[in-house]
């Protein structure tokens, strides 16, 4: 079962006395990435039959719900890297 | 391995029975319990793992302090970029397997399938990289 992301945190910090930190509600965009989605199916549907015959139809057809299901695995993704003065933290919780 | 097994692997030496016997009578043995090893001794099965953890420690050349990457990736992102390899174009790939194969690496994504990364993901909970150097740690682990 996929969760879909619904926050992620970033933080920066130099030696430059910089130091910025956001939290992401990432579960704000979801309902506008899935009404964009639900306009955009009959569209992309139209284009990748024009296109089939060329071969570039069905990557076309496919990379919506391949990017999506991309992006629903990315919850736990976290990279963090610490130095002496510097930190960069990214979670997708 | 328990005795009944050697007994067996020895008969099969000697040849006093068939392959085919062989494996009969091993997989009848592995259906009975094992009388030679305690429940307490025997490996817990560990989950699937559920991230890809790599860890780097190291010094600043500079200033000796520690730095450290840690970097947790969720197994099932693997999955999901072996699902978008499909949206790579013929040519391209073929162009991908050509420069692996200069570099040494004979890797197909052709023949990756769902079910060979789900057997690749099931082997991953044994895996673990330690790499010690002078002031160097690597570290490469599924949790």
């Amino acid at each position: 079962m996929i969760m879909l992301p619904i926050a992620a945190s970033l933080w920066i910090k130099n030696s430059n006395n910089m130091n910025f930190r956001i939290w992401l509600p990432i579960f704000l965009i979801w309902p506008f990435v899935i009404s964009l989605i639900l306009v955009l199916v009959p569209v992309i549907l139209l284009i990748s039959l024009i296109l089939w015959p060329s071969g570039k139809g069905r990557p076309l057809l496919l990379a919506a719900p391949i990017m999506l299901y991309v992006l629903g695995n990315l919850r736990g993704f976290m990279i963090d890297i610490s130095g002496a003065k510097e930190k960069i933290f990214i979670k997708i919780e | 391995m328990s005795t009944e097994r050697t007994k067996i692997l020895n008969m099969l030496v000697e040849g006093k029975i068939t392959v085919e016997e062989a494996e009969k009578l091993l997989d009848a043995i592995g259906e009975m319990p094992d009388n030679n090893v305690g429940t307490a001794f025997q490996p817990e099965k560990k989950g699937i793992p559920k991230y890809l953890r790599v860890i780097v420690d190291d010094r600043d050349s500079k200033t000796g302090k520690p730095e450290r990457v840690n970097i947790r990736v969720p197994i099932q992102l693997l999955r999901a970029g072996l699902k978008l390899t499909s949206l790579i174009p013929d040519h391209a790939r073929d162009k991908m397997h050509a420069a692996l194969n200069e570099k040494g690496v004979n890797l197909d994504l052709n023949d990756f399938k769902p079910e060979s990364l789900d057997g690749i993901i099931e082997a991953l909970q044994d895996l673990t990289v330690d790499i010690d150097g002078e002031d160097e740690k690597v570290r490469i682990f599924c949790e």
